[in-house]
């Protein structure tokens, strides 16, 4: 076989083309430019898909607290978003808004959100969400979320930083079943029905019901962890602190009590039958009335979609003082600006959900917001609801109204982030599988 | 800079044998060109670590090889076509037709039967320098070399030996 291929004499080679090294050069250069902007272009991929990844990670205590900007609420709230991630895994900053959102009609996809006060963060508050049946409060400044349990007996509350995404546990002492009323104004007192488990009752299916007909008021000091009781007012409905947060009101039957900070009881307040203490925002503005709701008894607000409109009266606190008149067509008074404009959600002819400032001496409405209601939540084939709707009642005075931006729903869930990460990791693979078959 | 200076200067002294031998694999010196350009910018990008390497000529006799090899695995980028048909001169010296069969034959072989036999046979490397120059072990060349060998037979009716 050798034998044959010597046998071959090559043919004479023509002259290479003109300027052929010339080219050689031209494409070698470009070759090598071409190579080291795809190596950075891979690695600067790999960078921000680490990144992206590993960011969420850091820990968020050193966050800046929250802006010293006027707080407000966007024009209108995002629609539903399964992407929402929680307070713990990314914190939004103070809240200008907490409610439940979602639907439970199929699946249960209700999310526990809490709305930016200086900017559009929707976050899921994960406290709530791990526990049973979860019920919480939003604190007036915003920056706080108390977390308790409705069903059994529960030895303590949990506390959540919304600017740095923390939880503290608030030992209670003892173990009760709680309800949790209203937060005082200075974000120091909580007002709380606690309660005891009747055995003789069975298994309690709502402690938020047993403490509610079985117990009694405690003032729960948050700066100490220990709390009052006050065995005096039993069965509290609904609570209210005053605007100084000097006393608080609690509801118990058809009576509202005015007690002070010590549980020291300063006055009885009479509502008239089938009517019941607006909770947490039931004392105006100005201190001088009491804001009540149609009531039966034995109805608790929480959980209830948000759909229905009622009129809400007021009760002056001292004999003789002239109250305003009525106001109809209210879903929840949530808080008041002044002493002559509370801010109340109403629902219109279709259910449709918005916010509003509600002008008492002229009866003028102003539209700041509005609820996504439509047929979004699960996956398109139920409307979406609102429950549970608070506001930061301490914000309110200079509330203001912004036009709601691109909603920040915080990073992804990790399962999603690796999915998406699968693909660039694929072209980052492959880019040096052929940069390697190349050389 | 420097790398540049001293790759020219290879290029320039090693350029006849580069040209040889992609003819030998291509059959055409048009697409001999073309391979050895395809090759000189492979060794361009790598010539730091060509230069460090125990033989450059190895190397970047690797690089040919494997460019003549990868455009078989290329069907959208074929710009290296194999001779199919050798043109007989007009005025034939003697014995030519022996050499256009033979040419013709090794024209229709796989790509892998022409490298490892022109390797083998025509460049007359040993065994371990052909594995070098293909990426594949010894066994494999002695292996490829056997199948090429029966099929240039088959192709040259029996008479190759």
């Amino acid at each position: 076989m050798r034998d044959l291929f010597t046998a071959l004499p090559d043919d004479p080679a023509p002259p290479l083309a003109d300027g052929y090294l010339d080219r050689v050069l031209v494409r070698g250069r470009r070759s090598v430019r071409r190579r080291r902007i795809g190596t950075a272009a891979a690695w600067t991929a790999v960078v921000l898909a680490f990144a992206a990844l590993l960011v969420p990670v850091v820990p968020q205590a050193e966050r800046p607290a929250a802006p010293a900007r006027r707080p407000s609420v966007p024009d209108h709230f995002a629609g539903y978003s399964t992407l929402t991630s929680t307070v713990e895994r990314s914190a939004p900053g103070r809240a200008i808004a907490m409610y439940t959102y979602g639907n439970g009609e199929l699946f249960n996809m209700f999310q526990p959100l809490v709305v930016g006060a200086d900017k559009d963060t929707y976050r899921r508050v994960g406290a709530v969400e791990e526990r049973d049946k979860p019920q919480s409060l939003l604190s007036p400044d915003g920056t706080r979320v108390l977390v308790g349990e409705r069903r059994g007996e529960t030895t303590d509350l949990l506390l959540v930083d919304l600017t740095t995404g923390d939880r503290r546990s608030i030992d209670l002492g003892a173990s009760f079943e709680v309800r949790l009323l209203a937060w005082s104004p200075d974000g120091r007192y909580v007002a709380l029905g606690a309660a005891v488990t009747d055995p003789s009752q069975g298994q309690p299916d709502s402690a938020e019901y047993d403490a509610l007909r079985h117990g009694t008021l405690r003032l729960l000091d948050l700066s100490t962890g220990r709390s009052t009781a006050v065995p005096s007012v039993r069965s509290p409905f609904a609570a209210a602190f005053a605007p100084d947060g000097a006393r608080v009101a609690v509801q118990s039957a058809q009576e509202v009590h005015l007690l002070d900070l010590l549980g020291t009881e300063q006055a009885v307040v009479p509502v008239g039958a089938g009517r019941g203490l607006v909770a947490r925002a039931g004392w105006s503005a100005d201190g001088r009335f009491l804001a009540t709701v149609p009531w039966d008894g034995t109805a608790v607000e929480d959980g209830t979609f948000l759909t229905e409109n009622a009129q809400v009266t007021f009760v002056p606190i001292a004999a003789g003082t002239p109250a305003p008149p009525p106001v109809a067509d209210v879903v929840r008074l949530l808080g008041w600006r002044d002493p002559d404009h509370m801010i109340a959600a109403t629902a219109d002819a279709q259910g449709r959900l918005s916010l509003n400032e509600l002008t008492l001496s002229s009866g003028d409405r102003r539209v700041l917001s509005r609820f996504d209601t439509g047929m979004t939540c699960e996956f398109h084939l139920q409307h979406c609801q609102v429950t549970d709707l608070q506001l930061a009642t301490g914000l309110l005075a200079d509330l203001g109204t912004r036009a709601a931006e691109s909603a920040d729903h915080g990073p992804w869930p990790w399962a999603l982030r690796a999915v998406a990460a699968l693909p660039l990791a694929g072209l980052v693979l492959l880019y040096f599988l052929l940069r390697r078959r190349r050389s | 800079m420097r790398d540049e200076q001293e790759f020219v200067e290879y290029v320039r002294a090693r350029m006849p044998v580069l040209r040889r031998l992609a003819y030998r694999l291509c059959g055409q010196w048009a697409a001999a060109d073309d391979l050895v350009q395809e090759c000189l910018v492979a060794l361009y990008r790598h010539w730091r670590k060509a230069a460090a390497a125990e033989s450059v000529d190895a190397y970047v006799r690797a690089i040919l090889v494997h460019a003549y090899l990868a455009e078989r695995r290329r069907p959208w980028a074929r710009r290296v076509q194999p001779a199919a048909e050798v043109p007989v001169p007009a005025m034939s010296p003697p014995g030519i037709e022996d050499r256009v069969d033979v040419r013709a034959a090794l024209g229709r072989l796989t790509r892998g039967q022409r490298a490892v036999l022109v390797l083998r046979y025509w460049e007359d490397l040993d065994v371990a320098q052909t594995a070098a120059a293909l990426g594949c072990s010894p066994g494999t060349v002695k292996s490829q070399t056997s199948y090429a060998m029966a099929a240039l037979r088959r192709l040259l009716g029996g008479d190759a030996s």
